[in-house]
């Protein structure tokens, strides 16, 4: 079921929420746009998060949990100017970026999911590149992590073709990958 | 007074505007499907803005045209526009809710794109709202690829406006 907090609203309160839109940081690529979300972008949010490619994130999560998610990825922007960036392609929602600090974290993270219809067209790598430029030369972090499983060796050799440098985390075998503003240069 | 070409398409008919079709465009414009184009519109402003697109025919002959569907009814306009605040000649579409979810814009547009093509326009973009993905995803289906380097319409940023570039003609064979 789709709740009437899921959809865009229509008058007065929808455009300015669009004007708010608007004020935070849009990156530019070749072909893609990574923006802050819109409340449109959470139904292809939830499509990755419920389902069997949400594994990495904590999921497969329910319907509510990607809602609760989703909405307090979004939250983070004002608060800290970052955090859940949708990958727009033409139209199109292709995944998210997820940069900065997890709860418990000590240090800023760069994440990404995409849609599956998305892959296998150098769409991560493109959208990865910016967001890692932005991190260090517009939030000003030397360094980010990644935590990747083992058993996914398109995100490991992403981060290897980004220039990471790679850890073995814990026994249950994750990847921490670590990406230095020098070598992003 | 210079004669608006008529454009027959597979569905649907482009011609010259009449003032019931700029006053629909009005409504449109003061409403909220106006949001991507800077709006809602006031209707004095909104009705000189659509007039000056009928009034490029005349002065660079070439402007907006009504798109109508087979059975006469009015579903928007199409049309080639390069008012002075713009840096290239823009293929640009404005559509009335009617007329969603049926592939006219994609119909109309390519048409205008192609009666430009066939007069010489080689250059030839179109200025969308970042926000506005159905603009977006309709460009890519024309065939347009973004243009970072492409100027900007006097006034406008990069956070309210991306250029799409249209293939040449030539690049379409």
């Amino acid at each position: 079921m789709t709740y009437p907090c899921e959809t865009p609203h229509v008058g007065a309160a929808a455009l300015f929420a669009l004007a708010l839109h608007r004020q935070l940081p849009m990156l530019t690529t070749d072909r893609l746009i990574l923006r802050s979300p819109r409340v449109t972008d959470f139904e292809t949010y939830a499509g990755i998060v419920c389902s069997e490619r949400g594994q990495h994130m904590s999921g497969p999560m329910t319907h509510e949990e990607a809602w609760a998610d989703f909405a307090r990825m979004t939250s983070v922007w004002p608060l800290h100017g970052h955090r859940l960036w949708t990958i727009g392609h033409a139209g199109s929602i292709a995944g998210f970026v997820v940069l900065g600090f997890d709860p418990e974290a000590t240090e800023p993270e760069f994440g990404f999911m995409l849609t599956a219809e998305a892959e296998g067209q150098g769409i991560a790598e493109e959208a990865a590149r910016a967001a890692l430029a932005h991190a260090c030369e517009t939030l000003g972090w030397s360094t980010l992590i990644s935590y990747i499983a083992t058993g996914n060796t398109r995100a490991l050799a992403l981060a290897a073709r980004l220039g990471a440098s790679f850890y073995t985390r814990d026994l249950s075998g994750t990847v921490l990958v670590r990406y230095r503003a020098e070598a992003n240069a | 007074m210079t004669s608006i070409p008529v454009i027959k398409t597979e569905r649907l008919v482009l011609r010259a505007q009449t003032l019931r079709d700029l006053e629909e465009l009005c409504d449109l414009f003061g409403s909220d499907r106006a949001r991507y184009m800077g709006g809602p519109i006031p209707r004095k402003e909104a009705w000189r803005w659509l007039a000056s697109e009928v009034a490029m025919w005349s002065l660079m002959g070439h402007g907006a045209w009504a798109i109508e569907d087979g059975d006469g009814t009015f579903l928007g306009q199409v049309g080639l526009l390069k008012p002075p605040h713009f840096p290239e000649l823009e293929l640009g579409w404005t559509l009335l809710q009617r007329a969603e979810g049926k592939g006219y814009a994609t119909e109309a547009a390519g048409a205008a794109r192609d009666w430009a093509h066939e007069r010489g326009h080689t250059a030839i973009v179109s200025y969308i709202d970042p926000a506005n993905d159905r603009s977006l995803a309709l460009a890519r289906r024309l065939g347009a690829v973004p243009d970072p380097q492409a100027a900007l319409p006097e006034g406008e940023t990069r956070a309210e406006t991306v250029v799409y570039r249209h293939p040449a003609p030539e690049a379409r064979q």
